[in-house]
């Protein structure tokens, strides 16, 4: 009976990784075929600005960011957003009821008044205390919600869309440095779609290591930093491979809480932001599209391949550890709270074949290699490992593993993703990364999801703990 | 030996090569199983790929270095000269062909019979150059009729129709932009034959070209099946630009109203009204009457009503306040914005009466700033209301108290089509 039991084991774990490979190497062909696609469909920077700029019909954009205790950067922050370039957004800080010098610096700063605010709850939301507006014309664009706390992300996000007046907003922290042509690269996509955009995504990736001049990343460069230099890697493969191979099917698996763009109206009928949930994010986009489906409504989701938004990752392993369990549990979360829209066709392509594919290859994915690891030390202990057959097969993912990363380092040159074409240090940089990774890097974030998974069947309470921001260079 | 029998012979050899070793590894997981030999097998081709892709990375890299050289060299070489050329107030809008060459610093011995722009290269470069330097300074009014000889200095036109003609997808929508931007004159069968391309972003640019000639069809080519499927925003920023230029070189523009009636797209027909709000086509307002009494669209029904409204199409309001209670709330503002902006005194009471009986908050809001924006009259009625209003009310009257607040309520969309819109080159 054992021996079935490996034979079954062993065919199971063969026929998963080559289904993982096969439907990356589906993605890689699609995120080409998008990049094509997107070659001609989206213009170079100067020619969407010219375009939309002078336009009166150009959509508004309401930038939300909850703060919460960020008195150290607040100020750098908001200038930072003011620095982005759109003929029509405003920007919405909303303080969740901070303990330190947030709000007092936000005052003094931008000389903020109190004035009447007709806020209609549309989503849920701790209560408004006072809304905020600058007396100096300068400042026209910022309006600051103070707030009750609410001690999630969700809720400060669910005050900004209650107080926001355009038709679109962005979701983001307010620690992300943004670049100035982000809202122009995004509402392109928008206005260029004849079926109502509901949301896009945007290419993000680590602040880490780069340099910011007067709120905008003036040097980008690959983190040099162990954890930082990893995630980088999986950012540029999650966005340029991932999202942009899925977006061609017009299916996003998320679109990230540090940047994405949404439409108000679909958000707000979806029911806002989830307070309870490890990932809002991913939630929101399949109430969303939820909604958009049973409403019989045709919807179009984009990602834009070059690079919008900067965010300082993880520095530590202990950050790390909590930013994965963390997702671990979300993903966790999704599966169960969005168990009807899995291979239910009345979803279209997210319930046939995006949802499954999450399931198998990213909620599996950390079970079937925690299994096989553990396995494959007891047959090493009982001697039975075949080490030729092993070693052959090691080379068919660790090299396939290699290749991706040069697909990415490629589409990011075809692209123009991040501008590193004269700095072939940050490219060897990737690869040092992606030869090392499987040993390095890969086990412990498997080790996180799968305590993850254990934490959240144990119902252990989660707890919402920031990352300890290190701060980027500047450059005054 | 001649090229061809090179390469075959080079070929042949690789594919003899290829062979042995596969042959060889065949034979050495012959007695494997299954999964060792698939994985063998892989692993050989992501290793090939591999090699595959780092060359593809290399010639994308040594691509792009080029076009950054060439770049580099054309602008040191006639980037200041173009930029006087075309923009420097010292400079007539008439100069000759050999000026120009004076101007940008080239020996005219040097240069005449001979071809300024050696390879394609460089001509994609130089003409991007000028369209980068227009789409910049597109505020600034340029001189056109040295544009079109410096366009002809360096034989730009032929270069662009060729492109359009037989370029790729990217290089023809580049060409075409160009060929706009630039203002040459782009043949109808050419933008005939675009109209049937793939591309929707080509068929696009050519359907606003055809919006450019000005012909008495003017709206024909959007006249498809594939503008009803695929009309959106951008659109009607194009086609708003085109006839915004048209209107400023005093052309005649085409009379919406009646357009409205050739598509059946609802959203199309939105367009057009907007559109007639917008270019202030007030003699054709009275053809709007049967669209407005036969559509059911809520959206086609607001914009008649703003449109009317902001013409001033005085013989409207009657119709608008009889059909006022049977809409929805959203059209219900737009119905009291349109009369508030008639102002002619008969139906300030339909703002009072929503005002006290509508549940919508956003609807009894948008009655008092039409009140507010009614007049003398108007603020007297706002502040009798104000006065007599309960204490869970007082909130909607602060907002008309606060000079911050009323600045930043969002700006009425008729206002907004009131802004000046910078003519394009588009």
């Amino acid at each position: 009976m054992w021996v079935t039991l490996y034979n079954i084991f062993s065919i199971m774990v063969f026929s998963y990784s080559l289904f993982i490979l096969l439907s990356y190497m589906v993605l890689v062909f699609q995120s080409y075929r998008a990049q094509v696609r997107l070659k001609v469909d989206l213009p170079d920077d100067e020619t969407i600005k010219y375009l939309m700029r002078s336009s009166p019909l150009t959509p508004g954009v309401s930038i939300i960011a909850p703060a919460f205790n960020e008195e150290v950067t607040i100020i750098d922050n908001v200038n930072s957003l003011m620095h982005i370039d759109y003929p029509n957004f405003e920007i919405i800080i909303v303080n969740d009821a901070s303990t330190d010098r947030t709000m007092e610096l936000l005052i003094n700063e931008y000389k903020l008044v109190e004035v009447p605010y007709d806020v209609a709850m549309k989503v849920p939301s701790k209560p408004i205390k006072r809304v905020l507006k600058s007396t100096d014309p300068r400042y026209n664009k910022l309006v600051v919600v103070d707030k009750e706390h609410g001690g999630r992300k969700a809720d400060g996000s669910n005050a900004g869309i209650n107080v926001c007046a355009n038709k679109y907003f962005v979701c983001t922290d307010v620690d992300c440095i943004i670049d100035p042509m982000a809202l122009y690269r995004m509402m392109w996509l928008v206005v260029n779609s004849h079926d109502p955009m509901i949301g896009v995504s945007a290419t993000m990736l680590m602040s880490n290591n780069c340099t910011v001049e007067d709120g905008r990343v003036s040097e980008a460069r690959v983190p040099t930093r162990y954890f930082p230099m990893f995630q980088q890697l999986e950012y540029l493969r999650s966005f340029l491979i991932g999202k942009l191979g899925w977006s061609n099917f017009n299916i996003l698996p998320n679109i990230s809480g540090g940047f994405g763009l949404f439409d108000t109206d679909v958000v707000v009928k979806s029911g806002g932001y989830d307070q309870t949930s490890m990932a809002e994010d991913v939630d929101m986009l399949l109430r969303m599209v939820t909604y958009m489906c049973n409403s019989g409504k045709p919807f179009r989701l984009a990602q834009v391949p070059k690079v919008c938004c900067w965010t300082e990752g993880p520095n530590t392993m202990k950050q790390l550890y909590r930013q994965r369990i963390r997702w671990a549990r979300g993903l966790f979360e999704i599966i169960s709270h969005h168990r009807k829209l899995f291979v239910n066709s009345h979803y279209g392509l997210f319930g046939i074949v995006l949802l499954p594919y999450i399931f198998i290859a990213e909620f599996l994915a950390p079970i079937f290699e925690g299994c096989g690891f553990l396995f494959m030390i007891w047959l090493t202990i009982k001697g039975g490992v075949n080490w030729e057959t092993t070693a052959i097969i090691f080379a068919m993912i660790y090299f396939f593993s290699i290749m991706l990363t040069l697909f990415v380092i490629l589409f990011n040159v075809v692209a123009d993703a991040v501008d590193w074409h004269s700095k072939p240090k940050a490219y060897l940089t990737l690869l040092f990364a992606s030869i090392i990774e499987p040993f390095a890097y890969h086990p412990f974030v498997t080790y996180c999801s799968n305590f993850g998974y254990i934490q959240f069947i144990r119902k252990t309470t989660a707890i919402w703990t920031p990352i300890q921001r290190k701060g980027v260079k500047k450059k005054s | 030996m001649d090229t061809i029998s090179l390469l075959t012979y080079y070929l042949k050899l690789i594919w003899a090569y290829g062979s042995y070793y596969m042959w060889n590894l065949y034979n050495l997981f012959r007695d494997y199983p299954f999964e060792v030999r698939l994985s063998a097998f892989l692993t050989c081709l992501w290793l090939i790929m591999i090699i595959v892709v780092i060359c593809e990375i290399g010639r994308q890299t040594l691509i792009k270095e080029r076009r950054k050289n060439t770049r580099k060299n054309i602008y040191k070489k006639y980037g200041e000269g173009i930029k006087r050329i075309l923009w420097d107030s010292d400079i007539s809008d008439d100069l000759s062909q050999s000026e120009m060459i004076s101007i940008m610093g080239l020996d005219q011995r040097q240069v005449i019979g001979k071809r300024l722009l050696n390879n394609f290269l460089e001509k994609q470069v130089f003409c991007r150059m000028v369209y980068d330097l227009i789409i910049h300074d597109y505020m600034r009014e340029g001189r056109n009729k040295n544009l079109y000889q410096l366009m002809d200095l360096f034989v730009i036109q032929k270069f662009l129709e060729d492109d359009v003609n037989y370029g790729n997808n990217w290089n023809k929508v580049s060409a075409i932009s160009m060929l706009r931007a630039f203002k040459l004159y782009i043949s109808p069968w050419v933008i005939n034959k675009l109209l049937e391309n793939k591309s929707k972003r080509i068929r696009r640019l050519a359907m606003y070209s055809t919006v450019r000639a000005g012909s008495e069809n003017d709206l024909d080519a959007f006249e498809t099946d594939f503008y009803e499927k695929n009309n959106c925003i951008y659109d009607e920023i194009m086609i708003g630009y085109e006839l915004q230029r048209r209107k400023k070189n005093g052309m005649q523009l085409p009379n919406l109203a009646l357009w409205t009636t050739r598509f059946n797209s609802p959203d199309i027909k939105c367009m057009l009204v907007r559109m007639m709000r917008r270019f202030e086509q007030r003699e054709f307002c009275p053809q709007l009457r049967p669209l407005f009494d036969a559509t059911h669209h809520k959206k086609l029904v607001e914009e008649i009503c703003r449109t009317w409204g902001y013409l001033q199409y005085k013989d409207s309001e009657d119709a608008m306040s009889e059909a006022f209670t049977l809409q929805s709330d959203d059209t219900k503002v737009a119905i009291m914005h349109a009369i508030a902006r008639l102002r002619s005194g008969k139906n300030m009471k339909l703002f009072t009466y929503s005002y006290e009986n509508s549940s919508n908050p956003h609807v009894r809001f948008e009655a008092l700033r039409c009140l507010y924006n009614y007049g003398r009259e108007g603020r007297q009625k706002l502040k009798e209301l104000e006065l007599n209003a309960e204490e869970k009310d007082k909130k909607f009257f602060a907002f008309f108290h606060n000079p911050i607040t009323l600045s930043k309520i969002p700006l009425d969309e008729l206002q907004i089509y009131h802004q000046t819109i910078e003519t394009s080159f588009y």
